[in-house]
């Protein structure tokens, strides 16, 4: 079962192929190939897509990265809020989990 | 319909010069959802109406591939670490062999076959990524109805997507009369590629695709049916078209097998089909089951009582008979004469 | 009879004739609509609202629409009379009284545009030109986007559509479709104070809508029906009564959140559709707009605009 703590632990990708995004102030339309949906992301879940489609990434490793690069504390952006916003966009199939396609 | 209809939607005649069958045609192939396969299978003039006609229906069946390998996609995603490889069934198999009878066909719903013990499990991953009971059939009577005598799960459909999943575990209803050996079938099945989901072999689909049209009473679409049958049958291997007779023998689908072939050949002028079918039935058995198709299909006067009859046979061979009166008595005591309130359209 | 010509220069028997026999061909914007339906409430109303419009009395080519208008059942056909839309596909019509025919009419044309045509991105939205471009006004029914509309063609601007933004998918343009313009409830005689009673459709009256009059397409509407335009501005208006006149510019992203779901075929169209939406909203700005009349909101758009309306 996907439970809430092993989204944290579950390594992270995204394929930039499979996107098309337009940046708008601070907040993103993407339009995902696979799914034909398009979704209004704001520039943290952006982020997230963004990172792991350079290099995969564990949920505690982009944790990290997202508060070096928006200069965020531990405070500011909360664990569970991370690993909610994973979580959503796992479901949307925007980034998908490597030990998955094992 | 003329029988020419048939191939001229299947592309192999060419269209009629005249304006008004040439609308005809258009009309009859979109109300029998056939459009899109028509208009991949025919080429039409440059930068005419009908090429724009065509590209409108070859864009809705572009979305229904899209959805529909998304689904793939979904579902394969909620099975992860269940081991579970579930055979992905027509129109969803048709488009991730990118066979021919996918070419611009409509697909609303992902139907999937797993094994009967797979079954709960299959329904609880589901539901925890996002599926749930579909509204028209979330009540008692139609869940349970379902359950005990129906050869998949109620519908599920995907709360976000809207999506629409059949999760089978047999290929006709537990009680029909025919039964179908679903167990070798699936032995004979075979990975998409990269992936962990699998369809049914070239012959195998064939088979479950004249099931569908002749055995569980979907011949509400017979054009489309047919047309289906026709370009499966064209892409088989000379060899696997061989082997159909026997396997159909084998897994107990000789009826409706011999039947689409028999239509193949007298819809398509295709040979080979009239001869294997030939070779599986007795013509007089079914002279008047094929009767009935080709009136109905032809859309000429007999065809209510064709519509009739075949509706009866359809029901036959799902449901013994103690088990169809009350179903149909349920049905006609939930019906009532003004029930249809006024709806909301889309659009103003 | 292959040829184009004003619907009003046919005799009424012509007329009757093509659409008993299903052979009306009504040539509007990018696309050609077949029609049948032997109903004088029909006639009557094809012969008014739609007088100025080209039809061919028999299709010289296959068409995009093919609607008719048909009694539900062999009963209806014959007592108390009903007429329902059948575009060719199922549709949850309900069967209207025999002179609710407009609006069966109207109707189905409508559901055939929405639901079938995707060589454009179909949004629900009122449009209108000048010679600087398109306004595009996106709003819920009962918005004011029709009376909105009715005023900007008495300033200057030319109709394009009151329910159809068609927006090109090579090239984020629009493109015209100016069927007439469909007034609803107290509408009807705002805009008949407005542009005069001879523009104004007889009212069909106790429809599942209330009552419903039609806005009839100007001369010079119809003559441009095949110029598409860029846009120049995207407007949300709301209309409230007694409301205090205010604009309120929106993030292109959150404006282009709204059209989707006002759009029929976004989704359908995918890919294409991002890069047309996307591509329309690069060059132009959207404002939500709410006003408490017609004068106000005329206000609005000169504010927005920068131009003075004629």
């Amino acid at each position: 079962m996907v439970a809430a703590p092993s989204l944290m632990e579950k390594t992270w990708t995204s394929d930039s192929g499979q996107f098309l995004a337009v940046e708008y102030d601070d907040t993103y339309l993407v339009y995902f190939k696979p799914s034909g949906d398009t979704h209004f992301l704001n520039f943290l879940s952006f982020g997230i897509v963004d990172a792991v489609s350079k290099t995969a990434l564990s949920g505690t490793e982009l944790h990290e990265k997202l508060k070096t690069d928006f200069s965020l504390t531990s405070s500011e952006l909360p664990v569970a809020l991370v690993t909610s916003t994973i979580g959503e966009l796992d479901q949307a199939g925007l980034i998908s989990s490597v030990d998955n396609s094992k | 319909m003329h029988k020419s209809a048939l191939k001229q939607m299947a592309g192999v005649e060419p269209l009629p010069q005249k304006v008004m069958d040439r609308i005809t045609l258009i009309r009859y192939a979109d109300a029998n959802h056939i459009l899109g396969q028509m208009a991949s299978a025919v080429i039409p003039e440059k930068d005419s109406r009908l090429e724009d006609i065509f590209r409108n229906a070859r864009l809705r069946a572009e979305h229904d591939h899209r959805m529909l390998q998304f689904e793939m996609n979904r579902l394969e995603h909620a099975l992860v670490g269940t081991g579970i490889e579930p055979i992905i069934l027509k129109g969803g198999a048709y488009v991730a062999l990118g066979r021919k009878a996918s070419k611009g066909r409509r697909v609303s719903d992902l139907d999937i076959l797993v094994s009967e013990d797979e079954l709960e499990e299959v329904e609880a991953r589901l539901k925890l990524a996002g599926w749930a009971a579909d509204e028209a059939t979330d009540n008692p009577y139609d869940q349970a109805y379902y359950r005990h005598h129906m050869h998949e799960l109620p519908p599920l459909r995907h709360q976000k997507r809207g999506t629409v999943i059949d999760v089978h575990h047999l290929l006709l209803p537990k009680t029909a009369k025919s039964k179908i050996d679903v167990t070798t079938m699936r032995q004979s099945s075979v990975f998409l590629e990269g992936k962990r989901l699998k369809v049914f072999d070239n012959v195998d689909l064939f088979i479950h695709s004249a099931v569908h049209a002749f055995a569980d009473g979907a011949i509400d679409t017979p054009a489309r049916s047919l047309v289906e049958l026709f370009m499966l049958y064209e892409e088989l291997p000379e060899r696997d078209a061989a082997r159909l007779p026997a396997r159909a023998n084998e897994v107990g689908a000789s009826t409706p097998v011999s039947i689409a072939l028999w239509a193949i050949g007298r819809f398509f002028d295709v040979k080979n089909s009239t001869v294997h079918s030939k070779q599986m039935m007795g013509l007089k058995r079914y002279l008047v089951l094929r009767w009935a198709i080709t009136s109905k299909t032809h859309d000429g006067p007999l065809a209510p009582l064709a519509k009739a009859f075949l509706y009866v046979r359809s029901h036959y061979l799902r449901m013994p008979l103690r088990l169809l009166i009350p179903h149909l008595a349920r049905k006609a005591a939930s019906w009532r004469p003004n029930s249809q309130k006024p709806i909301e359209l889309p659009v103003p | 009879m292959n040829t184009l010509a004003r619907l009003g220069s046919y005799s009424r028997s012509d007329l009757r004739s093509a659409l008993k026999q299903g052979t009306l061909t009504l040539h509007l914007g990018p696309f050609t609509h077949l029609v049948s339906g032997a109903s004088n409430a029909l006639l009557d109303f094809l012969s008014d609202t739609y007088r100025d419009y080209q039809v061919e009395m028999a299709p010289s080519d296959v068409t995009d629409v093919l609607l008719s208008l048909e009694a539900p059942n062999l009963l209806r056909r014959f007592v108390r009379r009903q007429i329902t839309p059948n575009p060719g596909f199922k549709v949850p019509a309900v069967p209207l009284p025999i002179h609710m025919a407009p609006l069966a009419y109207e109707m189905g044309l409508n559901l055939s545009v929405a639901l079938k045509c995707c060589r454009f991105i179909n949004v629900h939205a009122g449009v209108v030109a000048d010679d600087s471009g398109a306004i595009v006004m996106s709003a819920a029914s009962g918005a004011g986007k029709s009376t909105l509309t009715a005023a900007l063609l008495q300033h200057g601007y030319r109709l394009f559509s009151d329910e159809f933004a068609l927006i090109g998918l090579d090239k984020p343009l629009l493109y015209p479709y100016p069927r007439p313009i469909s007034l609803k409830q107290e509408t009807i005689s705002v805009v008949r104070d407005m542009v005069g009673d001879s523009w104004i459709s007889e009212t069909v009256t106790d429809t599942p809508k209330g009552d419903i009059a039609y806005y009839r397409a100007r001369e010079s509407d119809l003559a441009q029906d095949k110029t598409p335009t860029a846009a120049k501005l995207l407007l949300f208006p709301k209309f409230e009564k007694g409301a205090r006149a205010m604009t309120h510019q929106l993030n292109p992203a959150e404006a282009i959140m709204r059209l989707v779901p006002a759009s029929t075929n976004y989704s359908l169209l995918g890919e294409p559709a991002f890069h047309a939406l996307t591509g329309l909203l690069k060059n132009i700005r959207a404002y939500e707009i709410t006003y408490g009349s017609t004068t106000d909101s005329l206000r609005l758009v000169e504010q927005i605009t920068g131009q003075k309306m004629l």
